[in-house]
């Protein structure tokens, strides 16, 4: 079985090293963690990420070939991934309402349509000379955009259809990253200081790129506290027993009240539309 | 901007026919009424009011280039 070993700030950087020296995607390979890696305080006792990285094998290679029975075959073939021709329509019919939204805002733009990240994922590049008008303050008119195509295009085709994202000259992947950073900050700080840092009101996205961002540091814990508007992220860095406590306590209020809304880290394999 | 409304709303509702819009001119703003089938309310409002609020945003991009402003009521009655 072919396999390679590669090292990474991170275990994701790791594997995505791998996947470009294997030059497959990542559901082509199974990763097994070698070291998870320490980012240490202030640069001393880091440790980089190990992973291997090994190709899957074909899923057809596992069933054993019987010539005479070619039925159990295709059966036991790989499952195909979710037909895109439904995310298709959805993109082509959002793209659709985005034109009109933006030609009645009265702003020249352009919508082209590309597939995302994940098979049910269909993103709206939007070009135009208006791109901070759209975009708007921390984002909002661009939020706004999106909450309302996929309104409308979801409204028509039961609960559960495609994820829009409506994006302008790349502002998604440099606010990501932006709060990537802020987030880093935050964590070294809240060690630094052994306090809990709590963050500023963020939208549930943002939230979880922050989750997301701190996930890897074994010192540092992530939490969301409060409802709605007022809710809040913490990080709480390890030692910290007071700010542990209290994040606790408020939890524990909180699911006596409501029994089933946890509140914590959000599972990263959730979509952001889940997450509160 | 008037349209841009109608054309959410109609978007947004079961109901279409029954969407109404109407501009009037207040002090330096502009106010659009916008009333729906009694059904219809919730389309237009969301959940905690998040289908209104996304409304107005694009209502206010779209006015910070002109110089009025633009408020935006949903009427209920009927």
């Amino acid at each position: 079985m072919d396999y390679v070993e590669t090292e990474g700030d991170t275990i994701d950087q790791a594997i995505e090293t791998a996947l470009t020296r294997l030059g497959v995607v990542r559901d082509k390979i199974t990763v097994d963690i070698l070291s998870e890696g320490k980012r240490g305080i202030l640069g001393f006792g880091a440790q980089k990420a190990r992973i291997r990285a090994a190709l899957r094998k074909p899923t057809i290679e596992l069933t054993t070939p019987e010539p005479a029975h070619e039925t159990t075959v295709v059966i036991a073939a790989a499952p195909k991934p979710i037909p895109d021709a439904e995310t298709t329509a959805a993109g082509e019919k959002a793209k659709g309402v985005l034109d009109e939204i933006l030609k009645l805002m009265g702003i020249k733009a352009s919508v082209q349509a590309k597939a995302g990240d994940k098979t049910d994922e269909v993103v709206l590049e939007v070009s135009s000379d208006n791109g901070g008008l759209l975009i708007g303050r921390k984002g909002q008119t661009l939020e706004a955009l999106q909450y309302l195509v996929t309104r409308i295009v979801g409204e028509r085709q039961g609960s559960e259809g495609p994820h829009i994202v409506v994006d302008i000259e790349n502002y998604r992947d440099r606010r990501r990253k932006s709060l990537e950073d802020m987030a880093l900050r935050l964590g070294e700080k809240a060690k630094r200081q052994r306090k809990t840092v709590t963050v500023d009101a963020l939208s549930a996205a943002d939230r979880r790129i922050v989750h997301a961002a701190l996930q890897d540091d074994p010192w540092i814990t992530t939490k969301s506290l409060g409802q709605g508007s007022y809710r809040r992220l913490l990080i709480i860095p390890e030692g910290d027993r007071k700010g542990k406590e209290e994040a606790k306590a408020a939890l524990l209020d909180k699911q006596e009240s409501k029994s089933q809304d946890k509140g914590g880290r959000p599972d990263p394999g959730r979509s952001s539309r889940n997450d509160g | 901007m008037k349209e841009l409304v109608r054309y959410l709303a109609k978007s947004l509702v079961n109901n279409p026919d029954a969407v109404e819009v109407q501009e009037t001119d207040g002090e330096g703003a502009a106010i659009l009424e916008l009333k729906v089938a009694k059904e219809d309310l919730g389309r237009v409002i969301g959940k905690q009011g998040r289908t209104a609020k996304s409304i107005r945003t694009i209502l206010n991009a779209a006015a910070s280039r002109t110089q009025r402003k633009v408020v935006l009521e949903i009427i209920e009655e009927r």
